[in-house]
């Protein structure tokens, strides 16, 4: 592998407080190195002179791999016709796609904004080997999953009969045995109310059978989390998304964190699209935006993280999300097409083309929603810009979101378009807030990495960090950005150099390379008394409870294209 | 009245082609206004690969086109069922293919006319705008239809597309506006999903006409195979005419599809089809009676 230096580059590294400073990386064996252990004899020298140096981009949520992305695609030929790009071999293979893009596309669209690690958020267990292979094939990328646990019986059973430690053991070895990173509810307990009466239920409402409330098991799943002591605790989509008045839902949830014993310093609770669960008002017509009682919450609740879901106004968008009776309703809504699937006794999901209008007055609340929740935190490092793709747009568009959050002008450009009846009940006009560029590598870098505990060696560009590294074409020093923003998206739709692992991958632009990266997991340490009580506890219920046999669940690790192990110390006493 | 001529530039096919060849761009507007060399230089894509015009095909005609596409007339000598996209968003002008053609004849076509004496296989004036496509042989598939995937309405918005032979499944399946006259025989689910505009089929028609239409016009003029439940019937009229097409017998109405709350309207020949028919026409007379 050869050695790269980069040099007279504007270095922006939240994590080490680098601010826009003129710095020289080295890159050696794919991880950053100091500048002096370079060889230059041999090293591709870089002029980054006038352009912004970043790490490479993390995305904490986006729906990439999976089988409902996989029926996202089938049942949207539509997406496909005017979207190909023939392949260039060796360089690069064809695409196809824009919300529901094929498996190249993905990694090289990233890679072309110069992301290098993206989260797949929601996988059904049992179907967690059809998302890693999925993952496997995603290029230059490096990837992780997380995997749904919020109406899964067997939680549920152990949550009934109050075994927290046997829980956290069950979690842990359901983490080891899918290969994924981290704990996701969706709408918790919903799928089971959703089988067996075909509705939704509230933060409150005691779920049938199991007569307990989607609260108790975001408690105690919480807690089981702090137990296990994972580097991303909880990833939570709350209850009752899509519905007016939901924002009261969404702090009740935010509110459970206070039943939770923390164990570390780091954010017990990440809500997720929290656009799409800020909706004030007691009806469509009347909906109004809860953007700042969310902001207001988070502000007051240092332990909680938040990302957007922010909605993209007149780009098509293919929802899909584990929250299958909302995905109904929204069904009835639009009376196009619709596809909803059970899987066993884990979880459900629907999938629903959708399209944002710009002249609607629901779609504009929802676009203001998420950028007052943003813009009023004013916090960086707990509010993720993402459009929780494909759901509110394509990450595609991730460059024209970032210019409204650093721009005024961008986001007053953006409303004369937009239904100014809607506007008028939302408070975003009169937010003055300018994110600067150090606040958006905060946001796509650095804070998204922390929340992952993966910050020993992504999101940053300090020696022994992995040489992911994205260089933009734009001089932060002549460019007024509050103003121009319009050079900002060119030149963060199109990133410069990308240098993945230590290797060229984008170049002005365009995918010159095509090589693939790692997948993480966690494996959390179980102690081997628990161990006992969870295998017979295992082998009783999947007996009685699944159409699989239990080694069939276990993913292993040749499975994976290249996995990278997180070992995890637990705090469980077995 | 100022005199104006139209020119006529005949393309033959140098060799019989193996691959799909795409000739989206050998429209009347892409040749308006240009020398013959420039016009002998416009992008023809030949399966994958991007090739010319003089690659392909021999080129007879003026040394200039008239900057008017509306004069300009361009003859496929040799068709072929592997000539793909002829006539490709084209406003003005005619294209006349002396054999057959092949997929997405007339796509997203704005007006003028295009003839094909031949065959012409699926995908004909699908999304087309206006103007005319006139095919003397067979068709196939989603004739004046959409895209696979894409909402009812999204089809054929205007313009006619006459069949003098038979035509495949799915005749105007999601048009909105337009007309669809087939002298020979049509398949299953004639004018499913569509939402305006008529659909006339001469002959017989297979399975299920109108399947999901929620506006607009079908009419079968002989044998239907099975009508869908979801149709109820109107009446019957004794004689109708539809954009000058004439049938002189008997038709049953039919409303539908309430499935998609639809407001269509079934023309069935009542004497082409009397064992299915006969059961709906005691229905019609007995409501008749008791008001």
């Amino acid at each position: 592998m050869s050695e790269i230096l980069i040099k007279n580059g504007f270095v922006y590294d939240p994590i080490n407080g680098i601010n826009g400073e003129i710095l020289d990386i080295g890159v050696k064996d794919g991880k950053i190195v100091d500048p002096s252990q370079i060889d230059l004899s041999k090293a591709l020298v870089i002029d980054a002179k006038g352009k912004i140096v970043m790490p490479g981009g993390i995305d904490i949520h986006s729906h990439i791999a999976g089988p409902k992305v996989n029926i996202g695609r089938l049942m949207r030929p539509e997406d496909h016709y005017l979207t190909n790009k023939p392949h260039k071999l060796p360089y690069r293979r064809a695409e196809t796609g824009l919300t529901v893009p094929n498996v190249f596309r993905i990694g090289y669209d990233y890679a072309r904004m110069g992301y290098t690690l993206v989260v797949e958020p929601a996988t059904p267990p049992i179907k967690t080997r059809h998302t890693h292979e999925e993952l496997n094939d995603i290029p230059i990328i490096d990837k992780a999953a997380f995997v749904l646990v919020d109406s899964n019986w067997l939680a549920l059973d152990l949550i009934i009969e109050g075994l927290r430690e046997l829980l956290a053991a069950y979690l842990a070895w359901l983490l080891y045995t899918t290969k994924t990173f981290a704990l996701k509810l969706v709408d918790p307990g919903s799928d089971v109310t959703w089988v067996l009466r075909g509705r939704g239920v509230d933060v409150d409402e005691q779920i049938p059978v199991y007569n307990i409330t989607p609260r108790d098991i975001v408690r105690e799943i919480g807690n089981a989390s702090q137990l296990l002591n994972l580097p991303h605790k909880m990833h939570i989509h709350c209850n009752r998304l899509g519905y007016p008045g939901n924002y009261l839902t969404t702090l009740k949830t935010i509110g459970v964190i206070k039943d939770i014993l923390r164990v570390s310093e780091t954010p017990v609770l990440h809500v997720t699209h929290v656009q799409f669960t800020g909706y004030k008002g007691d009806s469509w017509a009347t909906l109004e935006s809860g953007g700042e009682d969310i902001a207001g919450a988070v502000k007051a609740n240092p332990y909680v993280t938040l990302d957007l879901g922010q909605v993209i106004l007149g780009r098509p968008a293919t929802t899909m999300t584990a929250d299958a009776p909302f995905e109904y309703v929204l069904y009835h809504l639009t009376r196009w097409k619709w596809a909803n699937a059970d899987t066993e006794v884990e979880t459900a999901a629907g999938i629903v083309p959708y399209k944002y209008k710009k002249r609607s007055y629901v779609n504009t609340i929802q676009w203001a929603i998420g950028l007052e929740v943003a813009l009023l935190t004013g916090d960086p490092w707990r509010v993720i810009p993402t459009t929780d793709h494909p759901n509110a747009g394509p990450f595609k568009d991730y460059p024209i979101m970032f210019s409204w959050l650093i721009s005024k002008k961008a986001r007053e450009d953006m409303m004369k378009e937009v239904n100014q009846r809607a506007l008028k009940k939302t408070t975003l006009p009169s937010i003055d807030v300018e994110f600067s560029l150090y606040d958006i590598a905060i946001m796509t870098r650095a804070a998204p990495a922390k929340l992952l505990g993966l910050d020993r060696f992504k999101g940053h560009l300090g020696v022994g960090a992995d040489a992911d590294i994205a260089i933009y074409d734009l001089n932060p020093r002549e460019v007024d950005l509050s103003r121009d923003y319009e050079k900002f998206i060119k030149a963060f739709k199109r990133a410069w150099l990308v240098i993945k692992s230590g290797e060229i991958v984008v170049k002005e632009g365009e995918v010159v390379k095509t090589i693939y990266g790692s997948t993480y997991y966690v494996e959390p340490e179980i102690p081997s008394e628990l161990k006992r009580d969870l295998d017979s506890f295992l082998k009783k219920k999947f007996k009685e409870y699944y159409s699989i046999t239990l080694d069939s669940l276990l993913i292993r690790e040749y499975e994976l294209r290249r996995a990278v192990k997180i070992p995890i110390t637990t705090r469980i006493k077995g | 009245m100022r005199y104006v001529s139209t020119v006529t530039y005949s393309l033959y096919l140098k060799s019989k082609p193996t691959v799909l060849i795409d000739v989206r761009h050998l429209t009347p507007d892409e040749f308006a206004g240009k020398e013959l060399s420039s016009i002998k230089s416009i992008v023809v894509w030949e399966g994958g690969k991007k090739t010319y015009l003089s690659e392909l095909f021999d080129i007879k005609g003026p040394e200039k086109a008239p900057g008017d596409p509306g004069l300009i007339t361009i003859t496929f000598e040799t068709g072929s069922s592997k000539l793909c996209y002829i006539g490709y968003k084209m406003s003005k002008g005619k294209i006349i293919v002396k054999g057959d053609a092949g997929h997405l004849v007339g796509y997203k076509m704005k007006g003028g006319s295009i003839v094909v004496e031949g065959n012409a296989r699926d995908y004909v004036g699908v999304k087309m705008r206006d103007g005319t496509i006139e095919i003397h042989g067979n068709v196939g598939h989603r004739l004046g239809g959409k895209l696979l995937g894409e909402k009812p309405g999204k089809g054929m918005k205007g313009g006619t597309i006459i069949v003098h032979g038979n035509a495949g499944s799915e005749v105007g399946v999601g048009m909105e506006k337009g007309l669809i006259i087939i002298h020979g025989n049509a398949g299953n689910l004639v004018g499913s999903d569509m939402i305006g505009g008529s659909v006339v089929v001469r002959g017989n028609c297979g399975l299920y006409p109108g399947a999901g239409m929620s506006g607009g016009r079908v009419i079968v003029g002989g044998r239907v195979n099975a009508i869908l439940p979801s149709f109820y019937a109107d009446s019957m009229t004794p004689s109708i005419s539809v954009r000058g097409v004439k049938f002189d017998k008997p038709f049953m109405v039919f409303i539908g599809d309430v499935v998609v709350g639809g407001r269509g309207l079934l023309y069935i020949s009542y004497n082409d089809n009397k064992e299915i028919l006969e059961y709906y026409k005691s229905l019609i007379e007995e409501v008749s009676v008791e008001i």
